[in-house]
């Protein structure tokens, strides 16, 4: 992932006037279908990264979209940074009235299932907030509370969210006490478990739920990470990341990638 | 409704809050929280697609792979 452009404060600014969309790139065959009628490279597959700026029906591409942002926005870094925050600002200006959205119109910006939440939150050394409940109903509405903070300028851009209604899913995360609410999770290194910051129950008020996030903040651990230092360390203790689709990458080793089961 | 404590083995209770904390001995505080701050990302298109038709907003659109050479954890 091209952090360089994605990390720059001016982009992540620009980002706060779009709806900012990172699927998990071989862990969805409906979404590999998505990114590859949006950009596919000199191998004629999908490969690890994709970038676009779409339209808010998501039918027109907006700016040349490629591999990362690079090929949109050329040159040195710091240049192509502001020519692509330029650039931001001119399609957002262009959907400025509409682009008054509350928090309930934006909803919880959710990962695809635990599983991955947990590595995605750990790639981005995050806490990762998990709803849980049996009961859809209950479910909704512990994300429904949630969601307010989740888009408020003290935790924006804090945490990775996911949500489930099989507890067994959770079995990875050590110190879950209650059989619903939330908890956030600090991930290992490598995102395959965690251990509960903070749970709330569901009745919590929405002061004790902003308490709960900052105190999380202030527990939470980065890793540091050094990524031969990482890859050689999971070989050591068997850990590895099954994808749900083949990885099609051509800068992929062989033998990588298998599908999951295999 | 209870708030529970656990750092360092400490354990404190209160009566009045519907939170329970648990902090693993092995987290200790991040020095700055600012410096996790970053763009939303929505994990999902169906998610994501929802969200920019209900506002309006245009879409920034990545894909990444959360593993590398096999190894999860590490963009």
């Amino acid at each position: 992932m091209d952090r360089s452009f994605l990390s720059q404060p001016s982009v992540v600014e620009a980002s706060r006037r779009f709806v900012c969309v990172r699927l998990a790139t071989y862990e969805s065959k409906e979404e590999a279908e998505l990114l590859k009628s949006i950009f596919i490279g000199r191998s004629g597959e999908l490969e690890n990264t994709t970038f676009a700026i779409l339209s808010s029906d998501g039918k027109r591409q907006l700016v040349r979209s490629g591999r990362s942002p690079s090929f949109a926005f050329g040159g040195p870094l710091n240049l192509a940074a502001a020519e692509m925050v330029s650039s931001m600002n001119r399609i957002a200006d262009l959907y400025a009235k509409q682009s008054d959205a509350s928090a309930d119109d934006l909803g919880l910006p959710l990962l695809k299932d635990f599983r991955l939440a947990l590595n995605v939150a750990s790639c981005d050394n995050q806490p990762l907030i998990v709803s849980f409940a049996d009961d859809r109903t209950q479910l909704a509405e512990i994300n429904k509370a949630l969601t307010p903070l989740a888009w408020s300028s003290d935790f924006i851009g804090q945490f990775q969210y996911a949500s489930v209604t099989q507890l067994d899913e959770l079995e990875s995360v050590k110190g879950l006490k209650l059989d619903a609410g939330f908890a956030v999770i600090q991930p290992d290194a490598f995102g395959v478990s965690g251990d509960v910051i903070a749970q709330v129950r569901p009745d919590a008020t929405p002061a004790e739920l902003k308490d709960a996030l900052n105190l999380a903040i202030v527990f939470h651990q980065r890793h540091s990470k050094e990524t031969s230092k990482q890859i050689r360390s999971a070989r050591q203790l068997g850990i590895e990341w099954k994808t749900q689709i083949p990885v099609t990458d051509p800068g992929r080793p062989p033998g990588r990638g298998r599908p999951p089961g295999r | 409704m209870r708030v529970r404590l656990l750092a360092g083995g400490a354990i404190l209770t209160a009566a009045t809050l519907s939170v329970a904390w648990l902090i693993p001995p092995s987290v200790s505080p991040a020095a700055d929280s600012s410096e996790n701050t970053s763009i939303a990302w929505y994990g999902t298109w169906q998610g994501g697609l929802a969200a920019a038709k209900k506002t309006g907003r245009p879409i920034l659109l990545i894909s990444a792979a959360p593993h590398c050479h096999g190894t999860p954890g590490i963009w």
